[in-house]
């Protein structure tokens, strides 16, 4: 997913592979949520019930940013918190590289 | 005044309202998830939202951490959006070990739910000297 957005020419903050060694893990996750632009939450068995994935669920939608869930082996309301936050099931992630080129673009022309 | 945001899972509602009751008592604001259902009622802004609105308005945000919260997903959401806004937080700690905690739950600041009141009287301080602060400043102007 992240290799995909970073094909569009959007930058991406990703947990696994922009962590430095030393970095403060909290405040990292917490800088990296406030330089985005809009966020993405893969929504899976895991996540539904990982701490870290409600926290930063909050932090992005307190700071007004847009948040899209990505399905994988979930429905929409596993997460109660995202009620009313329009989702996409991962076999249709092409979807929203298509519309976040769109966004990408409108920004660019704006 | 200032406004404490009161973060707890909804199986702990006796105590969060205890505890609304001493900020009361101390003459101090405090908002809880209850304030928030209040006003989803009335208007037409979802639950969530209202919460989200009551917590960016707070300046202190206090998490009751118990053996229901510590699973409850709404404290893991409540607690990442006052990180992110950089809010105060201290944690009162009921009946669970703070050590054990998860990371993004585990407390910079803590108390245990009886050291509440010493709590409480330090916040009034704290809140006497900056309204004394505030109207110092509105009068330079």
């Amino acid at each position: 997913m992240a290799e995909k957005i970073r094909a569009l020419g959007a930058t991406v903050w990703i947990y696994e592979k922009d962590l430095e060694g030393g970095d403060i893990i909290m405040d990292a996750i917490f800088s990296g949520i406030d330089a985005c632009n809009e966020a993405i939450v893969l929504v899976s068995p895991d996540s539904v019930v990982s701490p870290w994935v409600m926290g930063e669920i909050g932090a992005v939608l307190v700071q007004h940013k847009r948040l899209t869930p990505i399905l994988n082996h979930t429905k929409p309301d596993d997460i109660v918190l995202l009620k009313g936050v329009a989702a996409i099931q991962l076999n249709d992630f092409e979807q929203f590289l298509t519309q976040l080129k769109k966004r990408f673009q409108q920004q660019k022309h704006n | 005044m200032a406004t404490t945001f009161i973060s707890y899972s909804s199986k702990d509602s006796a105590l969060a309202m205890d505890l609304a009751h001493r900020f009361q008592k101390a003459g101090l604001n405090a908002v809880t998830e209850k304030d928030a259902a209040k006003s989803a009622k009335r208007g037409s802004t979802p639950f969530i939202d209202r919460r989200l609105n009551n917590l960016r308005r707070s300046d202190e945000f206090v998490v009751l951490l118990t053996e229901n919260a510590i699973t409850d997903p709404q404290i893991s959401f409540e607690m990442g959006a006052a990180l992110s806004l950089r809010k105060k937080i201290t944690s009162i700690i009921v009946g669970v070990d703070a050590d054990k905690l998860p990371p993004l739950l585990k407390p910079k600041v803590s108390i245990q739910y009886a050291e509440t009141e010493n709590y409480l009287s330090k916040l009034k301080k704290k809140s006497r000297v900056s309204a004394k602060t505030h109207k110092g400043a509105t009068a330079a102007i």
